[in-house]
């Protein structure tokens, strides 16, 4: 429909077969899940994100499909259901999953034996749910073992446990979900706005969407029978989109920041206490360290969320006590989220429950509209399937589940990294983390590269990231810019700060969507302007150099900051 | 005769030398290893931002690059194609990058060769696009030209394919290729990758043997240009007989007037001090972190090497003033900031003290002065200030 075009009144919209059974609007985990298992049940489905993919919660997160052990005390059930679906994603994207071992030192002093007793005692109870995702069982450790470990530790110990968890890029699982989903049938639109949700005049009933695609500014209307809001901390804001007031809808926004340093410091991930006796930690990821998390009520633009110098400080703080070469590290950059952690007035932030649940809105007078609030990262398949039986009932669908099962796109078999790097002729690192992202449809890029050879050129040295696979995303994970890349490749995220490759990323994305050039550098700009506001709060000495080398060699390149009409 | 020693040999501080000793010094150069001098683009740019105080193109700082060689600097502006697609304008250049001023309405072709540095469609789709060749009915098409003469140069990195081409040999063979590949189709102009020469340009003489234009790309840092620039320096240094001592360098004031310099054990008195040594990129400024434990009170500062705590150095051009919070500390690629106003305060090259007054005998240039702008010309052009100051 062109935006010219009178819009049909919500009348006639009603007569006709709605375009889809359900449009989900949140591109997050959450919404990605749903879009899956419902396309995968027979279901028409559109899942429209306002920003990209992952760009909110799911790509911010710890990074983990942790069993929830510090749910384990007070929500038993959460811990349960994590270390359950766990083990599912760990056969449907096997690709994704890596282990992190984790080491978790007690500080000697008058309550230290009595502490680890208690922390032994604790994670044996934990182990009971480890099998449940392949997960080793705890050890005590004594001062001598855990400095064998990691000879990093400096604190004076009493001892300290282990305990094992998984880690996963958050953001190439969205987009595995929402590819999936695609596969199947979902119409999948990104930085496309939900401006209103059509409701009908008296009885309320939900008839679709309203959306405006945030780039060309083109306005569609979508007639569903179910609108799904998985919007994550925006919920409140979606449901005062459909006319309901934010309470209908309500989650209390966690802000959570992590510090990213520029290799692995460490072979196992540490947990420290922070000066407010929180537990943080410090943990090997892919091939960086990420040192998190906070966990603060949040008010601010939930489209703009950046870590702060005193988070940033505070977590340092904390890890410098049992870890001080952290001091000395490299700090390349730092992001943030926010968590829609249930609603609840009066417990602090850490105390809050990290269950999810589905609100049906027929009670509020809207019926065919569906809220999904809490949640967290490792229970996303579950929420999805608890919501998705919820619409077929509604829908007076039949079919079962199968996301537990089905293994998400390049989950389905193994790709030897030796063997695809000797293939497409790249380097074995480069193969290696391709093979990470995509698992078997890394060789859907390596043929790419067969075809067009020059495509092999590693664009971003950092990670290292190909031209085949940037163009791979553009064209088949919709990516729309530069930073879009840089969520399902790492483009830039690595210790140059995205200097190398941004202005070449920037010309890639304005070739493949037929852009002016001038369009992807000024893309490639905003992309690095804002990653160096986000490294600038934990700037250290190297990575204060490496800044002012960054800007001096993009200056000499593309000679920006000549006045206009020099250039004339 | 008055003795001057310069701590850096970057483009600021052997612009400073070429001054004093000019002006009659005897001049040490200290040179501590490469820093930002050897990213340079090979455009020559007079200032980042506008509100920077405009360059003068003087008659020396003219003399110069012209005592550097190896640069054109034309009277209308030049314009050279970048590797990301993108036309850019100078007010010179390397003389080994192609430039498009003079070839409006012309077609110039983009190299298709074997090698990944250079995506030749990308490009040419790219270069035709932008408002400056539309303006100037200038296009850009692909076109097949095997620049390589052997199978390693496929992927050889870019720097080692340049300096093949300081091989007389080879740039007659690569001009026969090119007036070869134009009987099959016709172009004006050739744009190749960055490697025409490591030593210096080699353009100007494959034109002349191609008969037409030939030149390369300006790319990113790595690249031949500054290499080229690298070169040109250490040339000018030695043909005008100026001492160099490689070595790591650290001046103190003497107690008894002037300034001490020690590296390597060796030390040496100065009547004068040109402090050239780089901005944060290069190490002459180094930033501190406060320690995580004491983070309540300490703000974050930069710290000078090689220098006393006399002379005051910090973020802010008002003498006294405080540090600047850690949070604002970032930059932005279109207008300065903080980082760029870091430096030793002075005044047309004098170094001040904390209460605005000259220092005796202490002089500054280049990256290392604050508030000044960072372009490779800007930087000459305060080591030329620097220097006859020095000498004075």
């Amino acid at each position: 429909m062109t935006p010219s075009q009178a819009p049909p009144s919500p009348a006639t919209l009603a007569e006709r077969r709605p375009d889809f059974d359900v449009v989900i609007i949140g591109g997050g985990v959450n919404g990605a899940g749903v879009a899956r298992d419902a396309a995968l049940r027979g279901l028409r489905v559109a899942l429209i994100e306002r920003n990209d993919l992952a760009f909110g919660a799911s790509g911010n997160s710890s990074g983990m499909i942790h069993g929830g052990v510090r749910y384990l005390t007070y929500d038993p059930s959460v811990t349960k259901s994590s270390c359950l679906d766990s083990g599912y994603i760990q056969q449907i994207a096997p690709h994704l999953l890596f282990r992190i071992p984790f080491l978790y030192p007690v500080a000697a002093g008058a309550t230290g034996k009595a502490m680890l007793s208690l922390l032994d005692g604790f994670f044996e109870a934990y182990d009971a749910y480890q099998p449940l995702k392949r997960g080793k069982p705890h050890t005590r450790l004594s001062p001598e073992e855990l400095r064998r470990l990691e000879p990093g530790l400096q604190m004076q110990v009493v001892g300290g446990v282990s305990f094992d968890e998984w880690g996963i890029d958050g953001s190439r699982l969205v987009v595995a979900n929402a590819m999936d989903a695609e596969a199947h049938g979902a119409r999948v639109m990104v930085h496309t706005t939900v401006e209103r949700v059509l409701r009908r005049e008296g009885t309320g009933e939900v008839l679709g969407v309203e959306t405006r695609e945030l780039i060309s500014g083109h306005r569609e209307r979508l007639t569903a029978r179910a609108v799904l809001n998985a919007t994550g901390a925006w919920s409140p804001l979606t449901a005062m989109l459909s006319g309901l007031p934010r309470e209908r809808a309500a989650v209390r926004g966690g802000k959570g920041i992590h510090i990213v340093y520029d290799r692995r410091l460490t072979n196992y991930a540490i947990v420290a206490s922070t000066i407010d006796g929180r537990e943080v930690f410090l943990e090997p990821w892919q091939n960086m360290t990420v040192l998190g998390t906070t966990d603060d009520d949040y008010y601010g633009d939930l489209d703009d969320v950046r870590a702060t110098a005193d988070e940033v400080r505070y977590l340092e703080q904390a890890i410098t006590r049992v870890f001080p070469a952290i001091r000395t590290a490299r700090a390349i950059g730092t992001y943030a989220g926010v968590r829609p952690s249930l609603h609840a007035w009066g417990p602090i932030e850490d105390k809050l429950s990290r269950e999810h649940e589905v609100i049906d809105h027929t009670k509020h007078g809207a019926r065919g509209l569906f809220s999904l609030v809490g949640g967290k990262l490792a229970s996303y398949r579950l929420f999805a399937q608890e919501a998705t039986d919820q619409l077929m009932r509604f829908l007076g669908a039949t079919g079962a589940c199968s996301t537990h099962t089905r293994p998400l796109p390049g989950g389905d078999r193994q790709v030897a990294p030796f063997v695809l790097a000797a293939r497409a002729g790249i380097d074995a690192v480069a193969a290696r983390r391709l093979v990470y992202r995509h698992g078997a449809v890394a060789d859907v890029v390596s043929e790419r590269i067969a075809k067009r050879p020059q495509e092999a050129r590693v664009v971003c040295p950092c990670e290292p990231v190909t031209e085949a696979e940037i163009r791979h995303v553009i064209e088949r994970e919709h990516a729309d810019t530069v930073a879009d890349v840089a969520r399902r490749t790492r483009l830039g995220l690595g210790a140059c700060g995205g200097y190398r490759c941004a202005l070449r990323c920037g010309q890639l994305v304005a070739e493949l969507r037929d852009l002016p050039p001038r369009a992807g550098l000024s893309q490639a700009l905003c992309f690095l302007e804002q990653q160096a506001a986000r490294r600038a709060v934990a700037l250290g000495p190297v990575q204060a150099r490496q800044e002012a080398l960054s800007l001096a060699s993009l200056r000499a390149e593309s000679g920006l900051g000549q006045r206009e009409g020099e250039g004339a | 005769m008055k003795r001057v020693a310069v701590l850096g040999a970057g483009v600021a501080g052997v612009a400073a030398a070429w001054a004093a000793q000019r002006d009659g010094a005897h001049v040490v150069v200290y040179d501590g290893g490469p820093g930002a001098s050897r990213l340079t683009s090979g455009a020559l740019d007079a200032r980042w931002s506008a509100d920077e105080p405009p360059l003068s193109m003087t008659d020396e700082l003219r003399v110069f690059i012209d005592a550097l060689s190896g640069f054109v600097l034309p009277e209308r502006r030049c314009l050279v194609a970048t590797s990301a697609g993108l036309l850019r304008s100078a007010l010179g250049a390397d003389a080994s990058l192609l430039n498009l001023t003079p070839l409006a309405g012309k077609t110039v072709a983009v190299a298709l060769t074997q090698r990944h540095d250079l995506d030749a469609h990308s490009l040419a789709r790219g270069l035709s696009h932008e408002p400056d060749a539309q303006r100037r009915a200038l296009r850009f098409i692909p076109v097949s030209v095997d620049v390589l003469r052997f199978e390693d140069e496929r992927s050889l990195p870019s720097i080692d394919l340049a300096a093949r081409h300081d091989d007389e040999a080879r740039l007659r063979w690569l001009a026969a290729r090119i007036t070869d590949v134009r009987r099959i189709e016709p172009f004006d102009a050739l744009l190749l990758g960055p490697w025409l020469g490591a030593t210096r340009p080699r353009a100007p003489w494959l034109s002349s043997l191609a008969g037409l234009p030939v030149g390369e790309l300006l790319s990113g840092p790595g690249a031949a240009a500054g290499r080229r620039l690298s070169m040109a320096l250490s040339a000018l240094r030695a043909s005008m007989h100026i001492e160099t001592v490689q070595a790591q360098a650290s001046a103190q004031e003497d107690p008894d007037g002037g300034w001490r310099v020690n590296a390597d054990e060796h030390a040496a008195r100065f009547d004068a001090l040109i402090l050239a040594t780089g901005g944060l990129a290069s190490g002459g400024i180094v930033f501190e972190r406060p320690l995580p434990d004491d983070v309540a009170i300490a703000p974050p500062r930069f710290v000078m090497t090689a220098l006393d705590d006399a002379t005051l150095l910090g973020t802010s051009p008002t003498p006294g003033s405080p540090s600047p919070a850690m949070q604002p500390l970032t930059w932005s690629a279109r207008e300065p900031g903080l980082l760029d106003r870091v430096g030793v305060l002075h005044q047309r090259g004098q170094v001040l003290d904390a209460r605005g007054r000259a220092r005796r005998g202490l002089f500054v240039a280049g990256d290392a002065a604050l508030g000044v702008s960072r372009t490779w010309l800007a930087a000459a052009s305060s080591g030329l200030e620097a220097g006859r100051a020095a000498a004075r």
